[in-house]
């Protein structure tokens, strides 16, 4: 029979599972909360290891990742309290940060925590010059001068007066 | 750090391949530009084509529709057209182009929009004889267009041609295919026969394709809707079939839809408003003396008709003098809506959720408005512009 003294020990038991960062840091973190990730999910059923190597998330980044996680896989807090951690969650991070973070996301399979940074990220984006979103993402310009300019010719619509952003 | 070039990574940069995670990684990286970018508003999203080259490709590929307004056709001496956005929001602009097909589009007799189908439209000339008439496929957001192949009469083929319909669906393939509905003549039951005659897009320089064999259907093939790639035709006289035709399948035939559902009481012939939007047929059977109504949605295996929303317009409009301009289904379930005319020009938005409604449109002059017995035919009925880069 199951008593009620029984639940304590039963918890304290709960699984967990230690996840390593590139930088070398451990986290300690239930399994509970691994487990919403896809990619986590799957190496725990393939193998009993406890200790999980991740070889190309940093430390900070994956300190965010858990702390979602974490808050989602509490079983204590409403859908709703939930929505406002993710809102709160990504307001006032750096460009670079979500960077960093939508790649993570995307690693770990963790798909609602990417499609929230994807939409930050895309309400920073939306009223920025394109020479900014070529120096964030670090991309090169591979269009000619003219190439670049018939492009925006035949979308010149989208290029009204509206003032766009360089910081 | 080990991420630092990830997002502006080439094909060649050895170096940091070896570091990356997963092995194709590049095409990781393009599906995450696809998050972000489904995720912009269609203006910005358009200024992103010029970052680069991958970026354009990328996005000229995106199968992104959103439906954000309505195109209305009033036939004067000329066909005219005006445009009215759903949002009063500014910064989710139309292109300012939209409602001027019949500038860019190059035809001296003008331009008639026949069918809007998850961003293309199908067009014809407009005042040219039968036997004169052009057929364009065009993209009223990026200003594309191409001419579709003639139709002639050949072999003892009729050249009757009873309705002419797309098939467009940019997320099972980015080809479309146009139905033409022929009229052969009388078959042995004194009924019509019919047969399809199909142009792909696929097929580099195109030509109409007989498909086939004739039969027989009693429905508004001028008034085709397309859903899950196929074209529904609704049966004009309530007791007849209505019938559906998908040019994708290998099976060249129509097949029989459920009827849709007709209120008790009501006149043999329908009144109805049928159309689609983001993937659910719509039918509401409008009976003029009521405010209250259903609207019917198609199960995807066509098993029924079911209701799926209830409309009370009793607290909207003080009399029953309506039409139906559309239904518009949101991404999210609470963001569908109805577009309603309740007196020539003014237009309302009709949240199917809450019951919540705005005004959207009211304008002077006749450009606004819906074809209704009290309007005359003068007005046809509205088609749903849907942003959409898909290519001609």
């Amino acid at each position: 029979m199951v008593t009620t003294d029984e639940k304590g020990p039963l918890t304290a038991k709960k699984k967990s599972v230690i996840i390593r960062s590139c930088d070398g840091d451990e986290f300690l973190v239930s399994e509970s909360a691994a487990v919403l990730s896809t990619s986590l999910k799957k190496i725990l059923e393939e193998k009993e290891d406890r200790l999980i190597h991740l070889s190309d998330i940093d430390n900070k980044t994956l300190a965010m990742v858990i702390a979602y996680l974490s808050t989602h896989a509490d079983d204590g807090l409403s859908d709703d309290l939930k929505r406002s951690f993710d809102q709160e969650f990504v307001s006032g991070k750096e460009f670079d940060v979500l960077k960093y973070l939508v790649l993570a996301t995307d690693t770990l399979q963790v798909t609602c925590l990417c499609y929230t940074v994807a939409k930050k990220m895309a309400d920073i984006m939306k009223n920025k010059l394109v020479e900014w979103v070529r120096r964030e993402f670090d991309i090169q310009n591979d269009y000619t001068p003219e190439a670049e300019a018939e492009i925006r010719r035949l979308d010149a619509w989208a290029w009204d007066d509206r003032q766009l952003e360089d910081d | 750090m080990i991420l630092k070039n990830t997002f502006s990574k080439t094909a060649d940069d050895e170096a940091t391949k070896a570091s990356s995670y997963v092995d194709d990684d590049l095409l990781q990286i393009d599906d995450l530009f696809r998050e972000i970018f489904l995720r912009l508003p269609f203006r910005s999203l358009v200024r992103m084509k010029s970052v680069c080259k991958n970026w354009n490709s990328i996005i000229s590929d995106l199968n992104v529709n959103s439906t954000a307004g309505l195109f209305f056709q009033y036939s004067d001496v000329n066909t005219c057209y005006a445009y009215v956005p759903f949002s009063l929001d500014k910064s989710k602009d139309a292109p300012p182009f939209v409602n001027q097909i019949n500038k860019y589009i190059k035809d001296s007799s003008g331009i008639r929009i026949l069918q809007s189908c998850n961003g293309l439209m199908l067009c014809r000339s407009d005042r040219a004889s039968k036997n004169h008439r052009k057929y364009y496929i065009c993209n009223p957001t990026t200003k594309e267009y191409s001419t579709l192949p003639r139709l002639v009469g050949r072999g003892g083929f009729s050249r009757t041609i009873r309705g002419l319909n797309l098939a467009f669906d940019p997320s099972k393939s980015p080809y479309y295919k146009v139905v033409c509905v022929r009229e052969l003549g009388l078959c042995r039951a004194k009924e019509h026969q019919y047969q399809f005659e199909v142009y792909s897009s696929e097929t580099d320089g195109g030509i109409w394709r007989k498909c086939g064999e004739p039969f027989t259907a009693q429905v508004n093939f001028k008034h085709g809707v397309c859903w899950n790639g196929a074209i529904h035709w609704i049966s004009i006289i309530c007791a007849e079939k209505s019938i559906y035709f998908n040019p994708y399948d290998k099976l060249m035939m129509p097949k029989v839809m459920p009827t849709p559902p007709v209120s008790d009481g009501h006149f043999s012939t329908r009144n109805y408003y049928f159309g689609e939007s983001h993937d659910h047929l719509h039918y509401i059977d409008v009976c003029r003396m009521v405010t209250g109504f259903k609207v019917y949605e198609m199960k995807k295996d066509y098993s029924e008709w079911f209701s799926k929303y209830r409309v009370d317009l009793s607290y909207v409009v003080g009399y029953y003098l309506f039409s139906i301009c559309t239904v518009v289904r949101g991404k999210k379930e609470k963001d569908s809506f109805l577009v309603l005319q309740v007196n020539p020009g003014k237009l309302i938005r009709y949240n199917l959720v809450c019951g919540t409604f705005e005004t959207i449109c009211e304008a002077s002059g006749s450009m606004v408005q819906v074809h209704h017995p009290f309007t005359g035919p003068k007005a046809e009925f509205p088609l749903q512009y849907i942003e959409s880069l898909s290519r001609v």
